[in-house]
């Protein structure tokens, strides 16, 4: 026959037990969240980073013809890694936007990714039709005439 | 270092200044431009270099919002730099209401053809910070300019 202290005794395993694995459970949600900050934080400063890396390029002097197939293979680069932060940032926003969750985080990464993009176009532009445009020359050499 | 706005510059930037979501924008220019005291601003933020191989750069410079704003926008600004003078011509934003898209060559050219006429008649106007450096005012009076 079971004792009173028995039965009380396995209440209370049963219940530290509970209450242990729950605060377990928690610290792994934490962790997942964390983790999901950090991989989100990670991906925005490198895609800012890009971004003004890619503006370099235009600071650089006497670009040769064959500094430009390599600009055109970095465009390349850009626009088709875009395509897959923008397919990465949709996905993301489709699981914890309805929930609240990470909701800066993604706003942070959604400009980084805009940013990113627009530094792809505005190099192209700037390389390869701005500077080949004669009426644009023509105004650069009056400007350094200043 | 010495600031110019064009007349259309203050113009447009007035016009931006209105709307709810762009309220912070000479906040965002005095922080990213005015207060860069150093003698090459362009090398110290996002900016892009027009016309290669120059003695004067031609720039287009990316100024945005603050993180974890709730507003979100980015500004384009088209300035020379001659020496230690900066002369801005336009601005346009790429989102919000009055937000576009990126700029064709043959208006690049047009807005640098205006900007080079002013310069070259003296039509520019010379702007600076206030005393507390969170206004910027006419270097002539110190009246802001954007009251």
């Amino acid at each position: 026959m079971t004792s009173t202290i028995e039965k009380i005794n396995r209440e209370i395993i049963k219940s530290y037990s509970n209450s242990l694995s729950e605060e377990e459970r928690i610290n792994e949600i934490l962790d997942r969240i964390n983790g999901k900050k950090k991989e989100y934080s990670y991906l925005t400063k490198s895609l800012n980073r890009l971004s003004a890396l890619l503006a370099k390029i235009t600071w650089l002097d006497d670009l040769s013809t064959s500094d430009e197939v390599i600009i055109s293979g970095i465009i390349a680069m850009g626009k088709a890694s875009d395509i897959h932060f923008k397919r990465f940032y949709e996905e993301q926003f489709k699981l914890y936007s309805p929930k609240g969750l990470f909701k800066e985080d993604l706003r942070e990464m959604k400009k980084a990714i805009d940013s990113h993009r627009e530094s792809v176009q505005e190099v192209e532009h700037i390389i390869f039709e701005l500077r080949k445009d004669n009426d644009f020359k023509k105004l650069s050499s009056l400007i350094d005439e200043l | 270092m010495q600031f110019f706005f064009q007349k259309s510059f203050i113009a447009v930037l007035k016009k931006l200044l209105k709307k709810n979501s762009y309220k912070d924008c000479e906040k965002a220019i005095i922080e990213n431009i005015f207060k860069l005291k150093v003698d090459d601003l362009f090398a110290h933020c996002v900016s892009y270099r027009l016309n290669p191989n120059a003695k004067n750069p031609i720039a287009k410079l990316r100024v945005g919002d603050g993180q974890g704003k709730s507003s979100s926008y980015r500004v384009y600004l088209i300035a020379v730099a001659v020496k230690n003078k900066y002369y801005f011509g336009y601005m346009y934003p790429k989102q919000g209401v009055y937000g576009q898209d990126a700029l064709k060559s043959t208006e690049e050219s047009k807005i640098i053809k205006t900007l080079l006429k002013d310069i070259k008649n003296e039509a520019v106007i010379e702007v600076c910070l206030n005393e507390a450096q969170d206004k910027i005012c006419f270097t002539s009076n110190k009246k802001e300019v954007f009251e």
